[in-house]
């Protein structure tokens, strides 16, 4: 469990990368070329949305019921699909995006939520699920590619680590994680958000010339050596293979993209100048460069008391980010191949509590798919009147994942190697794919 | 040899046959001298009420002795051939992570190998107990465990310290676990009056973050008791009956409704009954009833009005007839040392995940409860068992199952054990702050606590690619290796005294806490003594240092 031998020969070359860097002109070219190439993989992007969105204030409104609250519903540019009066630029967007509103799950608990939505399982003994961005970018990534296949934009963990990580699939499937904070509550708009999304520590520091690098990297692989002959282990296997990519990223000229700064500002403003806007922004230059999988997270939905309020300012966030997002796709040409999934772990109690919030609610609520592979322009599912239960076929997690596998041109039915040695499909076999959301 | 002469003196005070253990005249000479003055000079060995101190060594001898036997069984049942004792070094390094959230430095280590007493092994986790590291690392650890929502919540951050403070006093003054766990859930709670009849909570000199981390609600305090202190995981049956454990949604909020007194509205209302009973929480109003609080094992609660409701789960979930508070302190405790415990995850029983080595589990509980949930004594008798003072090195392929204890697993460090040692590693000196406010200070120690924060196994937890990047070009790690920044590495460099081996072997020392191999020495050296990449000895020492930084073997716990 050496590190390959790789990685010294990128050491020798990284001397080479700083001036090629340098000359970002070429970069532009590069993302032009990566939309027109026939051969090109698709891409999906997951909007995260930590501590239960209401869903019932922004995809599935109950006007005129007590439940429904003080918002409107807004048309959009596609009649079958309506949404709530705080996501006004979505709206523009309402062809592309597919509602589904007959979400149902059992799961009230944030830690078993986030990991049953999230891995499409739920926590079972010593089984460890992985992720959907490491489970599916393994699918459609490039193993040899210098960028990581996997960027996660400011996750919050905390609920459920396990459920943000590779699991059985290995260190090697580990997302590349920026902009992480710890902040479970929503984002702070006009922070300086540039340095949080960039990738820190990327450069070897200026007072070690390249050929002390490599050679320090000499020395430090045969103390590897030594160790994991003796005492064959995953965290050292887990350590040696973090500082394998590590290098590799230091080297890839891709690294650039996570430098928003050569963005015009009049589109990073679009985006909305906040963490997650900025890594809507940083989720698109990703794409262009081939990175298959990025997930963006943005908290803050734990809306106990003060709901509407709460989700008003949320909106602002989430419909800024993402209608330039699907905007700026379509332009590029990047959203047919490129699939958006929208969804947190559970919804909000219909029944508005005493301190004007809602509860967590996992049995009725919605979740969004839009771009590449999905037909958007329509809304399958629907809650009773109150909001409270899903009338006709429920759609169960495994349902929603499996559709976006058929999206993506993943069999969903194939199997990885799990820990405790059993194979585990992808998503578990009883799922029914949603087919008339599948273009 | 230490390790076989001390499985033999143990052997024989108990009565074992030692015949397996390969002993010779000389040793079983030793060992019969060594027995009689321990009988014969007990009360001067251990000064202080000695008749305890020695029913205590006991205690912990018997221990010992009981999961080495059950664990030379399972191994033999399973064929497994367990690795090589540990050396000093190996022993030392892991022992201090383990008790006192560091590694050795090059002193403490220098003089633990030099040391010919026999039972210096022993000695040194008696005395480790007693030092501020241990009080340090295990409030650090607890705090993490019971109350893992107040390290980066930023509002909870401030009772949180104070809890781990208060841990803090609690092992300090050897609390029983059941004591301890008794005053974390009889907490003060918000809205209770303190002694001069005011509304403010003593949120210093009590567990009171506990429940505030638990939001003051009944379920989740309830949920979070079970967990931790039964290793029952009941959250789910919250909202429907558990899948694994015997737990039904009713038996969850029956358990909930002990703690009903945490809610505003009945703090500090006189009618007991409102204080045993609690709404179940549902959308649908049919299911929303009000239950009353009831054990789920069905004993019946004793009840008196003047007594809190919380009292008396206490009184349940400590009492030597509820077996699930032993057995899930031993199984985390049996993990802090190994990584993993017997069951795991250890908060999930259930079909999926059998307990390999239940009459081990049983002995040490038993244990435990007989010894009054004394901390010291589990910890002496675990540290002193044959699985701990094994080496991390696979000498068999039978020992590649890490639930299995047959060589030492090799386990991430805490964020703080990591930089810790780095720090005593590189001679950083932190910037001096009070204990209060060192949690909230700003610089290198709160960057490497938020970057390598992790909840994930100590044997599986991944290295990120940032972490990664953070201990090869990071600042910290970049000035700690560099001549002009770092007083350490000026000042070996530069001493006149010493060889580039003597140099090299004190950087193995002081990272490693081991001297270079026979091989490792002759590369570094030559490495150095051609003055690395730049004809420069000192730069090259420089990058030595960088490289036993960011090896794994520095990285990782084994």
């Amino acid at each position: 469990m050496a590190i390959s031998p790789l990685s010294r020969r990128d050491f020798l070359r990284l001397s080479s990368v700083g001036a090629l860097g340098a000359s970002s002109s070429w970069l532009p070219a590069l993302a032009a070329d990566a939309a027109a190439n026939p051969e090109r993989k698709r891409a999906c992007i997951l909007l995260w949305m930590n501590g239960g969105p209401s869903t019932i204030d922004m995809f599935d409104l109950k006007v005129g019921h007590a439940n429904g609250g003080p918002f409107r519903e807004i048309a959009t540019s596609a009649p079958e699909v309506k949404l709530g009066e705080h996501l006004p630029k979505l709206a523009r967007h309402g062809k592309e995006i597919a509602v589904v509103r007959s979400m149902s799950t059992k799961e009230g608990d944030h830690g078993r939520a986030t990991y049953y939505l999230r891995t499409g399982n739920l926590p079972m003994g010593a089984l460890q699920f992985p992720t959907l961005g490491s489970l599916l970018s393994k699918e459609i990534g490039d193993p040899r590619s210098e960028l990581p296949n996997f960027v996660s934009v400011a996750p919050f963990r905390q609920f459920a680590q396990g459920a943000f990580g590779p699991g059985f699939l290995g260190p090697q499937y580990a997302p590349l994680v920026v902009g992480e904070n710890g902040r479970f509550g929503a984002p702070q708009p006009n922070e300086n958000v540039d340095n949080a999304l960039k990738v820190q520590d990327l450069d070897r520091p200026t007072d070690i010339t390249t050929q002390q690098a490599e050679s320090r990297f000499d020395l430090l692989q045969d103390l590897e050596r030594n160790f994991s002959d003796e005492r064959p282990n995953l965290v050292a296997r887990s350590h040696q293979t973090a500082y394998d990519r590590a290098l590799r990223l230091m080297q890839s000229v891709g690294a650039k993209s996570f430098d928003l700064s050569t963005e015009p500002d009049k589109l990073r403003d679009s985006y909305g100048r906040n963490v997650f806007g900025q890594g809507c922004l940083l989720a698109r230059r990703l794409v262009e460069r081939g990175v298959p999988f990025i997930e963006v997270n943005l908290g803050g939905w734990d809306t106990h008391a003060n709901n509407h309020d709460q989700v008003k300012n949320l909106c602002g966030f989430l419909d800024a980010g993402w209608a330039s997002l699907v905007g700026d796709l379509k332009d590029r040409g990047l959203l047919e191949t490129t699939s958006i999934i929208w969804m947190g772990e559970f919804g909000r109690t219909p029944k508005i509590n005493q301190g004007r919030g809602r509860d967590h609610f996992p049995n009725a609520w919605s979740a969004v798919l839009a771009g590449g592979g999905i037909k958007g322009g329509q809304t399958i599912g629907k809650t009773s009147e109150d909001g409270s239960t899903v009338e006709g076929e429920p759609t169960q997690v495994p349902d929603l994942l499996a559709t976006l596998c058929k999206a993506l041109g993943i069999n969903h039915t194939k199997t990885n190697n799990s820990n405790v040695g059993r194979p585990i499909r992808i998503v578990d076999k009883a799922a029914k794919i949603l087919e008339p959301l599948v273009a | 040899m230490f390790r076989t002469r001390m499985l033999l003196l143990l052997a024989v005070f108990l009565s074992v046959s030692p015949s397996s253990w390969g002993q010779t005249p000389q040793i079983q000479a030793e060992i019969d001298a060594q027995l009689k003055a321990l009988r014969t000079a007990a009360p001067l060995a251990f000064p202080g009420p000695a008749s305890s101190l020695v029913a205590e060594e006991l205690a912990i001898r018997a221990l010992t002795v009981r999961i080495d036997r059950h664990l030379d069984a399972f191994w033999a049942k399973n064929k497994i051939t367990p690795s090589d004792v540990a050396t000093d070094d190996e022993f030392l390094r892991r022992l201090m992570l383990d008790l006192a959230g560091r590694i050795p430095s090059v002193a403490e280590s220098r003089a633990f190998v030099a040391s010919t007493d026999l039972r210096k092994r022993e000695k040194k986790v008696a005395e480790l107990l007693t030092k501020n590291g241990y009080l340090n690392h295990f409030s650090t650890t607890l705090r993490q465990l019971w109350a893992p929502q107040t390290i980066d919540n930023q509002q909870l951050q401030f009772v949180g310290n104070q809890f781990e403070g208060w841990l803090r006093g609690r092992l300090r003054d050897n609390a029983g676990l059941d004591a301890i766990v008794r005053e974390v859930l009889t907490a003060p709670t918000l809205f209770a009056r303190n002694r001069t009849g005011g509304m403010v909570a003593d949120t210093a000199n009590t567990p009171f973050g506990f429940n505030q981390a638990n939001e003051f609600k009944p379920e989740n305090v309830a949920a979070s008791a079970s967990r931790l202190f039964m290793g029952i995981k009941m959250e789910c049956a919250q909202c429907h009956d558990h899948p694994f454990a015997p737990i039904s949604r009713d038996q969850f909020w029956e358990t909930a409704a002990f703690f009903a007194e945490l809610q505003p509205a009945i703090a500090n209302s006189n009618d007991a009954k409102a204080k045993r009973e609690i709404r179940i929480q549902d959308p649908d109003p049919k299911k929303a009833k009000i239950v009353e609080a009831r054990f789920f094992d069905e004993t019946e609660p004793n009840f008196k009005d003047d007594v809190s409701p919380r009292s008396v789960f206490v009184d349940w979930l400590v009492s030597p007839k509820n077996k699930y508070f032993a057995r899930n302190a031993v199984q985390r405790l049996w993990a802090h040392f190994f990584g993993l415990g017997f069951i795991d995850p250890i908060d999930e029983p259930g079909l999926e995940n059998p307990d390999l080595i239940p009459e081990l589990v049983d002995d040490l509980a038993s244990t435990f409860a007989e010894e009054k949930f004394n901390l010291r004594i589990l910890i002496k008798a675990i540290t002193r068992s044959k699985a701990y003072q094994l080496s991390s090195r696979q000498t068999d392929p039978s020992q590649a199952n890490p639930r299995h204890f047959a060589r030492m697993n090799v386990r991430a460090l805490s964020a703080e054990q990591l930089f810790d040692s780095l720090a005593l590693a590189t001679g950083f000196l932190e910037p001096n702050v009070n204990p209060q406010q060192r949690a909230f200070a700003q610089g290198p120690r709160r960057d490497f606590l938020t970057k390598f924060a992790s909840t994930e196994r100590a044997t599986e937890r991944q290295t990120s690619i940032l972490q990664a990047l953070t201990l090869m070009n990071g600042k910290f790690v970049n000035d700690q290796t560099s001549l002009e920044r770092s007083q350490f590495l000026a000042g070996l460099t530069d001493a006149p005294f010493l060889d580039v081996e003597s140099k090299i072997e004190i950087l193995f020392r002081t990272s490693l806490s081991r001297s270079p191999t026979s091989q490792e020495a002759e590369k570094f050296s030559s490495y150095v003594l051609r003055g690395g990449t730049d004809n420069n000895e000192k730069k090259a020492l420089a990058d030595v240092f960088w490289a036993l930084l960011n090896s794994s073997e520095f990285i990782l716990n084994h």
